[in-house]
């Protein structure tokens, strides 16, 4: 059984995916992986004792992140894990809604992976 | 030409002035480096100057707000190759169609984003719908009688990208 600490990923874009991933396991973290918002939940039904921080997109086809961040931070096996948004909106009043709504820190697309690794460790208390 | 189609164009003229003067110099450049660590080249282009480079994919978006703004990222299947293995450190080989397409998808979204950004700083609100993929062998975007208001191409030995804006 893999007992490995997991982040979980949620972007519809296939590509950004695979960029965290690969920050995520030079950190020894496994990934999860949701493509939306409503398979993030079927995840965090099953997964969420073991996930220590969610990657959050906001424009995402259904769902969009902030939905889904209201969602998490309103069930109470949910609402403890730290939620970081890694989006392309970066318009002010949208970062703050999202702050508002209990992220913990954003990460705005364009990223270099040295910036995704160094924003995850930040959440998860390693710096 | 009546006072109405004059402040149109007048309007046209200036949005495409706006955009060349920072979008597209900084935006599209700065997001090639940021994912790939390549440093384009940037250089004005017609549909004449660029007609014999294939575009076998393109990333589009479109902003909604004042205006109506359509973005395109056209490209042949070895630039997204190269971009997308850059991207994500994957061996060009391993990439699927999925990948290229993906790839050129979150490209034009990111570059959305930048934009939705700076229109914001002044004071305009743009609402971005989610990115589409347009691909086939040097395929064609026309948009009623619309055509684009500028033509970029951005460049390596490796990579061309044609990125394309219209003000529907």
């Amino acid at each position: 059984m893999d007992y490995k600490a997991k982040i979980l990923s949620v972007d519809d874009s296939s590509i950004i995916r695979k960029i965290v991933r690969n920050s995520v396991e030079v950190l020894n973290y496994s990934l999860l992986e949701a493509s939306s918002g409503e398979e993030a939940l079927s995840i965090l039904v099953k997964e969420h004792a073991s996930i220590k921080l969610i990657l959050l997109d906001w424009n995402m086809p259904g769902m969009n992140g902030l939905e889904l961040l209201k969602i998490i931070k309103k069930n109470i096996l949910y609402k403890n894990i730290p939620v970081m948004m890694v989006t392309t909106e970066g318009e002010k009043g949208n970062i703050v809604k999202a702050v508002q709504a209990g992220v913990v820190n954003y990460l705005l697309k364009p990223f270099t992976s040295e910036e995704l690794t160094k924003k995850v460790m930040q959440c998860i208390g390693r710096v | 030409m009546n006072n109405t189609n004059q402040n149109k164009l007048r309007n046209i003229e200036e949005s495409s002035q706006e955009f060349s003067n920072w979008y597209f110099s900084n935006a599209i450049k700065e997001i090639i480096f940021t994912m790939t660590g390549m440093e384009v080249a940037e250089e004005k282009a017609t549909e004449e100057t660029i007609k014999d480079l294939k575009e076998q994919i393109s990333g589009i978006i479109m902003l909604i707000g004042n205006k109506r703004i359509m973005i395109s990222l056209g490209m042949s299947t070895y630039t997204a190759k190269n971009l997308v293995a850059s991207m994500t450190g994957l061996e060009s080989g391993s990439l699927t169609k999925e990948d290229l397409v993906d790839g050129a998808a979150e490209l034009a979204n990111i570059v959305a984003g930048k934009i939705k950004a700076k229109f914001s700083v002044n004071g305009e609100r743009y609402d971005i719908l989610l990115p589409y993929t347009i691909t086939g062998d040097d395929h064609s975007i026309i948009h009623k009688n619309k055509s684009a208001v500028l033509i970029r191409l951005y460049h390596t030995e490796n990579i061309a990208v044609i990125a394309k804006v219209f003000f529907l």
